[in-house]
């Protein structure tokens, strides 16, 4: 690798977070190698071959890229082998699934609506919705999003938990998922080989109330 | 943990009461709030040491107002012990998940409540 330009250091400050630190560390010793630091830049091939590697001005980096080291929190839930992202303010509460009773002609991921302290919410089973297979034997849990006519139960496996993530680990552009996830992903992320779906709770509901609304055949 | 004020939270006036006067009682200074969108508004404006809250409360709930309490950064040196009639686990799990650091189970004893706050 060739010389490059000084270049000022990002400043961050540690957080409190052990794994996010450690994200930030890790990526401190990637820059030493290469000074640049990332963002990629594109360059033509037989330029990027030949020359040296050079870092664009801080200023010439779009400010996405220069805060592409931030930490992302989000509340991770788990269907099978399927691993969600949602806001944390998405989950209001975790209950043992309650009993549920059905209800006629609905599609098949719609268990049926639960009495949680009197109120009827129902209960959507993700693992039914995204057609994937609840592989393990975790426990499942009835994660409540949302308040009062608008509070909906979704069945998840094991008990969902704040992550910290960093923005870093984003991918670039949405590896296949569920069909039923067309158009509700922000994001993935790979953290270790684990993908993760970054879910829009909100759109996902306005479609799947769209849905319902409809007559069916 | 030096506590000297104390922020009770609670929608229902006669748990409020109850729990107001075991503070008070233990010498605590206390202020009180009676939904989840309040104790985060009182948080900031009073900035208690402690806020003992209650978890099932219309709007935003116990869990919802910890997370917003413990995630601001002018608030998140406040103390928050979750006081609720919910007795799974699973509730203490997601209440520590919300940033709470300690949790009551109704119905409780003063001791209960004092135990917790000596633990802080």
């Amino acid at each position: 690798m060739g010389t490059s330009p000084s270049r000022t250091p990002r400043t961050r400050s540690s957080t409190n977070c052990v794994r996010c630190n450690r994200a930030m560390e890790n990526q401190d010793k990637l820059r030493q190698v290469d000074p640049g630091g990332g963002p990629f830049v594109s360059r033509p091939p037989v330029e990027a071959l030949e020359g040296d590697i050079v870092a664009p001005p801080e200023d010439t980096i779009p400010a996405a890229d220069r805060e592409a080291t931030t930490e992302v929190e989000r509340l991770a839930l788990r269907v099978g082998s399927l691993n969600l992202l949602c806001a944390p303010e998405a989950g209001r509460e975790v209950i043992l699934p309650p009993p549920v009773s059905r209800l006629p002609h609905m599609p098949a991921w719609l268990n049926g609506v639960a009495s949680v302290r009197g109120a009827l919410v129902p209960v959507m089973d993700l693992a039914a919705a995204f057609e994937v297979d609840r592989a393990d034997q975790s426990r499942q849990y009835l994660l409540i999003s949302d308040t009062g006519d608008d509070a909906i139960g979704f069945l998840v496996d094991g008990l969902p938990v704040l992550v910290h993530l960093d923005s870093g680990k984003k991918m670039e552009g949405v590896p296949p998922h569920p069909a039923m996830l067309d158009g509700h992903v922000r994001a993935a992320y790979n953290t270790d080989g684990t993908l993760w779906f970054d879910w829009d709770i909100t759109g996902f509901l306005q479609a799947v109330a769209r849905s319902l609304g409809t007559p069916e055949g | 943990m030096a506590i000297s004020k104390i922020l009770c939270v609670d929608d229902s006036d006669t748990d409020l009461k109850h729990m107001q006067q075991i503070c008070t009682d233990a010498g605590y200074v206390v202020v009180t709030a009676t939904s989840g969108k309040d104790a985060v508004a009182m948080a900031k404006s009073e900035h208690p040491d402690v806020v003992l809250l209650d978890v099932i409360m219309p709007d935003m709930n116990g869990f919802q107002a910890c997370r917003a309490i413990t995630s601001d950064p002018s608030t998140a040196d406040i103390a928050v012990i979750l006081v609720s009639s919910k007795s799974e686990k699973t509730d203490r799990i997601w209440g520590e998940e919300q940033g709470a650091r300690g949790y009551v189970t109704k119905p409780y004893t003063p001791d209960q409540i004092l135990n917790e706050l000596r633990a802080l």
